[in-house]
């Protein structure tokens, strides 16, 4: 602005005609000169002619006026000459020992380019820059203002040192030779912006480097100093404020987080029920599971057995019907072919096919049984008289095959009158004893009947059949009532499961055992049936 | 040379292993029947049967075992399984392919036999 207003000057006419002195220039420069105080202070506008000599000098009241004096020795005067530059000087002191700067405008004939003179302005530094900030109170933020000599132009720490070099002894002793502060000046004089905290023994301060550019020059550089502790004291206002808020903020968080850790300790005793509730329930179902999968387990198992005991079965009764047939077939051919053989051939056809008709009857009484449909006829007999006479039949096949077993009967001394299906239980004895023959080979079958009182004067009759073959397989004995339960390579399995039956049918009981004891080997079979006779001595007819 | 006719005949039941002796006598063939194989085993003749005819299901040995002392001894002897059973075929074919259930007529008995024989080695 300021610049602007004695670039005016040096641009109006009466300059530019090299009038540089006279009433007429005195009224443009105290016109001029007010001009420029209402913008700051400054306590002089002078016009320097070509030959640097002052020619016009307006004062502030109580300044002197130099007029007519060279003011070569002034390096701004110099300076503007040389360069035909606008100056911003250097700080000076003046005649009256006031601490100044000064702005300087070269006058030039804009048509010729011929240099006239300088028009300027003295400003004090004391009042001028403390229009930018505090330049008294070394307590506060001050500002320190150099030019770029280094000279202090205005500096908030202390007047006294106004007008000094900032690395002259005073200043340095003054800031106690501080190196961090003397660093970042000398930075600052170089242009470089930065800032460094630093304490040289008056309380520990922040400063700030400022370049103050112009014209893309820096004349002057500025440092802001502010003491820490008011940074410090604010920082804390701020942070109590902040704490407070804070405070506040925690507060209701934590009133907050409380009521929903309330929240969720109660949630989690509900859950917790629950999930307590669920997992008895769960154990009991898994428990419920286990219990049917090892039920269907053990009905898949049993399935299985008797799938395999069926097919078992089909494949023995394949053999079974199939092997009769072939030698009925077989003879009947050989018959035709040679008639005259006829006894050869037809006892073995009678043979197979009786053997084809038993066959056939078990499987039918099977039926019957299982239908439920078995019928007994029953009539009253001596059963020690029907067993005599199934020994006897089996006697005779006995010798007919060569056989070397020896069949022993010792019958109760008692007549056993039973009311039963004579033929079922001549079915049940002779399998008793066909099995017992069959699995002896050799060695003695002992039959045997008693008189049994099961204390409630209810009799019954107990026939034992017991043989000196291998006994009976272990495995086989708790089913060996049971269909198709077979150890030998003939028949299907089923003569002890329908003498059971019948023995059942009849309100008797039949049972196995192995004969173990005092060295002995072989199977006993029992089997009871109820007697309806007094009791009557008999004749001992002990059958061999 | 004259046609091997000799037949070696295993079978438990005892009216089978006599009338298909008789039976393939009565075409010819010379059967050596047991109701045993132990028996017929200890029997065996090498390079003497043309064919052999076992019975699958035998106390003591079965067929396949009988099979395998036979083959051991006799490489060129024809073998045919027969059996009433209704047996696992697979099982037996990994033997011999020829296999002959019962009940069947002599006539067909003779047939199977003959075209076995055919056979080449």
């Amino acid at each position: 602005m300021i610049r602007s207003i004695l670039q005016g000057i040096a641009e109006s006419p009466r300059f530019q005609q090299g009038e540089l002195y006279g009433d007429n220039i005195l009224q443009i420069a105290e016109d001029k000169f007010s001009q420029v105080n209402d913008v700051t202070k400054v306590d002089g506008l002078f016009i320097v002619d070509e030959d640097n000599i002052m020619t016009t000098h307006i004062v502030s009241e109580g300044n002197r006026s130099f007029v007519n004096i060279d003011m070569s020795f002034r390096n701004y005067i110099s300076e503007t000459r040389d360069t035909l530059q606008p100056v911003f000087s250097e700080g000076f002191t003046g005649i009256d020992g006031t601490f100044r700067i000064a702005l300087t405008v070269p006058i030039i004939n804009s048509d010729s380019g011929e240099y006239i003179g300088i028009v300027g302005v003295t400003i004090p530094t004391e009042p001028f820059f403390s229009l930018y900030g505090n330049i008294h109170d070394i307590n506060s933020q001050f500002l320190v203002i150099y030019d770029k000599k280094g000279t202090l132009l205005a500096v908030g720490a202390d007047e006294s040192l106004l007008g000094l070099n900032f690395f002259e002894d005073v200043v340095q002793t003054f800031i106690n030779h501080n190196q961090i502060l003397t660093n970042l000046t000398q930075n600052l004089l170089k242009g470089i912006s930065g800032s460094a905290i630093y304490d040289y023994g008056r309380g520990e301060r922040i400063t700030t480097n400022y370049p103050v550019f112009i014209n893309d020059k820096t004349p002057y550089f500025i440092q802001i100093v502010t003491p820490t502790g008011t940074i410090y004291s604010e920082i804390n206002n701020v942070l109590f404020g902040e704490k407070l808020q804070m405070f506040t903020l925690i507060g209701g968080t934590v009133a907050a987080i409380t009521t929903l850790i309330m929240f969720l300790i109660k949630w989690n005793i509900v859950l917790d029920n629950q999930v307590k509730k669920r997992t008895k329930e769960l154990r009991e179902s898994n428990r419920q599971l286990t219990l049917s999968n090892q039920e269907i387990a053990q009905a898949n198992e049993e399935l299985k057995v008797h799938d395999k005991l069926q097919r078992e079965f089909i494949n023995v009764a394949s053999h079974e019907i199939k092997t009769p047939i072939q030698a009925i077939l077989t003879f009947s051919q050989l018959l035709q072919k040679y008639p005259e053989r006829q006894t050869e051939f037809t006892p073995a056809i009678s043979r197979n096919s009786l053997r084809l008709q038993r066959l056939s009857n078990d499987i039918l009484d099977v039926a019957k049984i299982e239908s439920r449909s078995l019928k007994l006829n029953k009539e009253i007999f001596d059963l020690n008289q029907v067993i005599s006479n199934i020994i006897e039949d089996h006697k005779s096949i006995i010798l007919k095959k060569n056989n070397k077993v020896k069949l022993l009967f010792y019958p109760s001394k008692e007549i056993l009158l039973v009311e039963a299906d004579k033929e079922r239980i001549v079915g049940v004895i002779s399998n008793l004893l066909s099995n017992a023959i069959k699995f002896s080979k050799e060695g003695e079958i002992f039959v045997s009947t008693e008189m049994k009182d099961n204390n409630n004067n209810n009799f019954h009759a107990l026939v034992t059949v017991k043989d000196t073959g291998e006994g009976i397989d272990p495995e086989i004995l708790p089913k060996i009532f049971s269909k198709f339960i077979t150890k030998s390579f003939e028949g299907l399995g089923l003569g002890l499961y329908i003498s059971k039956n019948i023995v059942e049918a009849h309100g008797g009981k039949i049972w196995a055992e192995n004969n173990n004891k005092n060295g002995n080997h072989g199977a006993i079979f029992y089997f009871t049936l109820p007697l309806i006779n007094n009791v009557k001595s008999s004749n001992n007819s002990i059958d061999k | 040379m004259s046609e091997n006719k000799n037949i070696l005949l295993v079978d438990d039941e005892t009216d089978i292993a006599l009338a298909f002796s008789l039976g393939l006598e009565s075409y010819g063939f010379l059967v050596d029947a047991y109701t045993s194989s132990i028996k017929a085993l200890a029997n065996f003749k090498s390079d003497f049967y043309k064919l052999a005819l076992l019975d699958i299901k035998i106390p003591e040995m079965d067929g396949i075992a009988l099979y395998e002392k036979i083959r051991e001894k006799d490489k060129k002897i024809k073998i045919c399984f027969i059996s009433a059973y209704d047996v696992d075929y697979h099982i037996v074919k990994e033997y011999s392919e020829c296999i002959i259930k019962k009940p069947i007529t002599i006539e067909d008995l003779v047939k199977k036999i003959n075209t076995e024989m055919q056979e080449k080695d």
